[in-house]
């Protein structure tokens, strides 16, 4: 390789005078506010208390655990994963440059707790506790009502029809597959940005039946083994204090597909409202540390140790058990590049490696042939 | 907090490199100026104490990547645009626009790391320690840049 030429190469990418006087301009004019003012011997006296204060907060600081709690008596969160069956969690992709998130957590958010939530459904098994019916009607009128349409009864519970063709199905938890029949809109570009407008537009038509707040899109992409690629569009409110955007972020999103002449919407079930409690977290990093360690839970059958490096992303998510369970607690997530599958084509397989963020004298771990990484 | 005189030296000392680094990773000139102006501005923030001026330039660096790294997780909010390479410079001479081309379709990674080796002069330890991987790791991935260099040079040669 010429090593001069590279060095050309690099040079060519340098920014010029007038970008360098804009990015000057701006670091100074939004740095003005922050710079260093003369001090008036009143501030002198301010500064040296706020410094004395300062002191002693960081001498306590140092000697604290950072994931130390109240102790306080809290019952008991369960948290349970299983193997599907279905190989193990994971993401296909050429680079992890390609793992997109809209995760509204990030790392400086600093929690040190976190609500843990009640879900509706308290009952063991997946049958248990469904809604009934008569509730599925209902919700189905409150969409129907969302997309100025009236409805009648399909051939299923569940399913009803509404008077151009349009399908409501209302599952059993209450989240609904809308289907309409349209030539007008599509989603099917290649390019994520070019995707983002289309979908922009199909939020402004259906905006009444998405009814949220600060709408936030998400446009993901994996590939199958044989390299094509396949795209999930989604679109949720990312309203709300803390807790309620993560929610609406793990929970809450909704799932489009526009073709040709079909528009499709996952509607996800009502978000859990009641808090049992708050609990203490423990922090990224320490969930880091334990993934590093080995104390990850994980589906991926491989034990080789991971290294800082191989981690691509992390995002904290609220999480239910997948056999039911009346919490809904927050767990933080990895995605780790597995050197051992790596494909012929270029394709790298980014395992999904879990730690529960609530600090551990809360939670039991039940796993289910789920090995700990 | 550093005071403006000190922190326009700084950028006159060190704003090439961070837009380079920002740039090779954001694939777009506003995105990358952003990131820049970000970083310089960690500075006014919480000021850092610099041993001599190689501390500060791998200070920049570090700092800049991260940042760039965490505008491109949350990339859909903010991310305006891509340009193919010839909207983002028109300084490419005839006889390296090939390695360039070659570069700029690498993955940020690879790109990267081949400037902070070739251009920059750091050694496989000090990217290393920069990137918080192993050396082990970071030498792969250097023959891995290289090897992918080489085969896009091929087949441009060939193409």
């Amino acid at each position: 390789m010429d090593e001069r030429k590279i060095k050309e190469a690099f040079d060519s990418i340098s920014p010029d005078l007038l970008q360098k006087r804009r990015m000057l301009h701006g670091i100074r004019k939004q740095g003005r506010v922050k710079m260093q003012r003369p001090m008036n011997r009143s501030g002198v006296w301010v500064a040296v208390l706020a410094l004395l204060l300062f002191s002693v907060s960081m001498n306590q600081w140092s000697m604290r655990d950072p994931d130390a709690h109240d102790g306080r008596e809290r019952p008991t969160l369960t948290f349970q994963m299983g193997v599907d069956g279905m190989g193990y969690a994971g993401i296909l992709l050429f680079s992890p440059d390609e793992l997109m998130s809209a995760n509204p957590w990030k790392p400086d958010w600093n929690l040190n707790t976190l609500p843990v939530f009640k879900h509706p459904f308290e009952g063991e098994g997946l049958m248990e506790g469904f809604y009934s019916d008569a509730q599925r009607r209902e919700r189905a009128l409150e969409i129907a009502e969302r997309l100025g349409i009236t409805l009648t009864e399909g051939e299923f519970p569940g399913m009803f029809i509404g008077e151009e063709g349009q399908t409501i199905h209302v599952n059993e938890d209450l989240s609904v597959s809308v289907q309409i029949t349209q030539s007008e809109l599509r989603i099917d570009a290649a390019d994520p940005l070019v995707r983002g407008e289309q979908l922009m537009v199909v939020y402004e038509k259906y905006e009444a039946l998405f009814d949220i707040d600060e709408p936030v899109m998400e446009i993901r992409w994996d590939y199958s083994f044989d390299g094509d690629k396949i795209f999930q569009d989604w679109i949720f409110s990312g309203a709300g204090d803390t807790s309620e955007q993560l929610l609406n972020y793990s929970l809450g999103r909704i799932r489009v597909a526009v073709w040709e002449e079909l528009a499709l919407f996952h509607l996800p079930a009502p978000l859990p409202v009641e808090r049992i409690e708050d609990y203490p977290l423990i922090s990224w990093k320490t969930a880091q540390r334990m993934l590093l360690d080995g104390e990850a839970i994980t589906s991926v059958p491989y034990e080789e140790p991971i290294e800082a490096g191989d981690i691509v992303h992390m995002g904290l998510v609220y999480y239910r058990n997948p056999y039911g369970g009346a919490e809904v607690q927050p767990i933080y997530e990895f995605y780790v590049e597995l050197a051992n599958d790596r494909q012929e084509n270029g394709l790298v397989m980014y395992g999904l490696y879990y730690v529960p963020a609530v600090h551990r004298d809360y939670v039991d771990i039940i796993l289910d042939d789920m090995p700990f990484n | 907090m550093v005071d403006e005189k000190k922190l326009t030296e700084l950028f006159q000392r060190h704003a090439d490199t961070v837009y380079r680094v920002c740039l090779l990773q954001m694939r777009s000139r506003e995105d990358a100026e952003d990131v820049v102006q970000s970083t310089f501005l960690k500075l006014v923030e919480k000021p850092v104490h610099f041993v001599d001026e190689a501390h500060e330039r791998a200070w920049l660096i570090v700092t800049a990547s991260n940042a760039c790294k965490n505008q491109l997780k949350y990339w859909f909010r903010t991310r305006r645009s891509v340009l193919p390479l010839e909207e983002v410079t028109s300084k490419v001479q005839e006889d390296t626009s090939e390695v360039l081309e070659a570069i700029w379709n690498l993955p940020e990674r690879y790109a990267t790391l081949l400037y902070l080796y070739y251009y920059e002069g750091y050694n496989s330890s000090e990217i290393a320690r920069m990137q918080s991987v192993k050396e082990s790791t970071l030498r792969s991935r250097l023959v891995k840049a290289r090897e992918l260099m080489g085969e896009k040079l091929r087949r441009e040669h060939h193409g």
